[in-house]
């Protein structure tokens, strides 16, 4: 009886495992919906500064902006970790941390220094596990932080970058390719690429680049304000690119805990029978035994 | 027919989008005064400051709090780019009226405080007139 009771306890166990998983999966999909909705939200916003910024810089000729230039007295980078703050997500954390040593390693080795910017607890206490120092951490972001908070983020890097500090600023975050796929990436913030506002050359003209625009302050000028709000938003996609593919992580990661779970149930269900079958025959052996013996 | 001397109005936060609408009129605070825009404005490109955006729709008058930003009109389409947008609806009074108290009692010791006083200030007495209005 010991034998078949323990294995139904057990299973008890795994049931309830089951339920918790599935109500984390079903979760961690609401939370993926929400924030891949915000995600999206901030397309047209991109888009149109985007446009702004090639309008701007067709009548304004050559562009000459801090932002774009390089810092060749100094070789210190700025390296900004975007992890998670709650784990049960798979392998998210892991992969990043991987990308984000491999490439400090990188830069290490070519006579760099590096200095570490940390957002999310897991990226934390990775780092004060191994006693590798961070110049910063960002221990208030909540989970899905709000453009105003990253703002004075980006606000920061880019002081610094114009103060020549940086060589350059990169982040290391998980970029979602698909729901099935995302991958750990190092993107380069600062200084901003001299093609990025040129991607869309190939394609198309951008709309009304043919329109003589009445240009309030002058192009240059303007092309300094917009220069830094592209860098906030960009920033600002790469948060939001983390927040998706965490929850999608963890999505994925509860949704295989799940079903593990349940392969482990069926297959105790299946021992427990046997079990249970191979104690009647005993109960039912030593019954008939006794029945023999009394005749 | 009332479309006929309207223009196409967005507004745009990183966020995501606020309004999209046809307006009869649109007013909004750029970096060195208010412009007004009606329809077939010719193409212009400028830097928002701070105050009040107000756009009238010919039967409703909505007005929003803007803090920075960009104003593109191309095409008889008025696209606004601002890190803020707040209705008028959802700016509290008594809280404006606080936060001008707050940014007037900031000490500035030098230039860039000053500066960074002014702001603030400027921005509490823009919300403050907005929520004055409603």
């Amino acid at each position: 009886m010991a034998k078949a009771r323990a294995i139904a306890v057990r299973r008890k166990a795994v049931n309830n495992i089951k339920k918790i998983t599935r109500t984390m999966q079903l979760i961690a999909t609401a939370r993926f919906q929400k924030s891949l909705n915000r995600a999206v939200g901030t397309k047209p916003y991109t888009e149109k500064i985007t446009e702004l910024v090639e309008q701007v810089s067709a009548a304004g000729g050559e562009i000459d902006h801090p932002l774009l230039k390089d810092n060749p007295d100094t070789s210190r980078h700025a390296l900004l970790l975007l992890t998670s703050n709650r784990g049960l997500c798979g392998g998210y954390n892991a992969g990043l941390l991987r990308a984000v040593s491999a490439e400090a390693n990188t830069l290490a080795s070519s006579g760099a220094q590096v200095d570490l910017y940390v957002v999310g607890k897991k990226g934390m206490n990775f780092f004060k596990f191994v006693g590798k120092p961070m110049h910063k951490t960002y221990p208030d972001l909540p989970d899905a932080p709000a453009f105003s908070e990253i703002e004075p983020i980006a606000s920061e890097f880019m002081r610094c970058y114009e103060a020549g500090d940086y060589a350059s600023v990169r982040i290391v975050y998980m970029k979602f390719l698909t729901p099935a796929r995302q991958e750990p990436t190092v993107a380069r913030l600062l200084p901003i690429q001299a093609d990025t506002p040129k991607a869309d050359d190939s394609k198309k003209a951008p709309a009304g680049s043919e329109a003589q625009f009445d240009f309030s302050p002058e192009p240059s000028e303007l092309l300094g304000e917009l220069l830094p709000v592209t860098v906030k938003v960009r920033l600002f996609q790469f948060f939001n690119d983390m927040v998706v593919s965490e929850n999608v992580a963890r999505m994925v990661a509860m949704k295989s805990a799940s079903d593990a779970a349940g392969d482990m149930s069926s297959s105790l269900g299946r021992q427990f029978n046997r079990a249970r079958q191979s104690q009647i025959t005993l109960e039912l052996l030593d019954i008939m035994g006794g029945v023999e013996a009394l005749k | 027919m009332a479309n006929t001397n309207t223009l196409r109005c967005d507004l745009i936060t990183p966020e995501n989008r606020v309004l999209e609408c046809d307006a009869v009129s649109v007013s909004l605070p750029a970096h060195d005064g208010s412009i007004g825009f009606l329809k077939s404005r010719a193409p212009l490109l400028c830097k928002l400051g701070v105050g009040t955006l107000e756009i009238d729709t010919g039967s409703t008058r909505r007005r929003y709090y803007v803090d920075g930003g960009f104003a593109q009109m191309f095409d008889n389409t008025l696209t606004i780019l601002t890190e803020q947008a707040v209705e008028s609806s959802d700016i509290d009074l008594a809280a404006a009226d606080a936060e001008l108290r707050e940014a007037q009692a900031q000490t500035a010791a030098d230039a860039d405080a000053r500066a960074e006083k002014d702001a603030a200030v400027s921005r509490a007495k823009a919300k403050k007139r907005i929520a004055e209005r409603t």
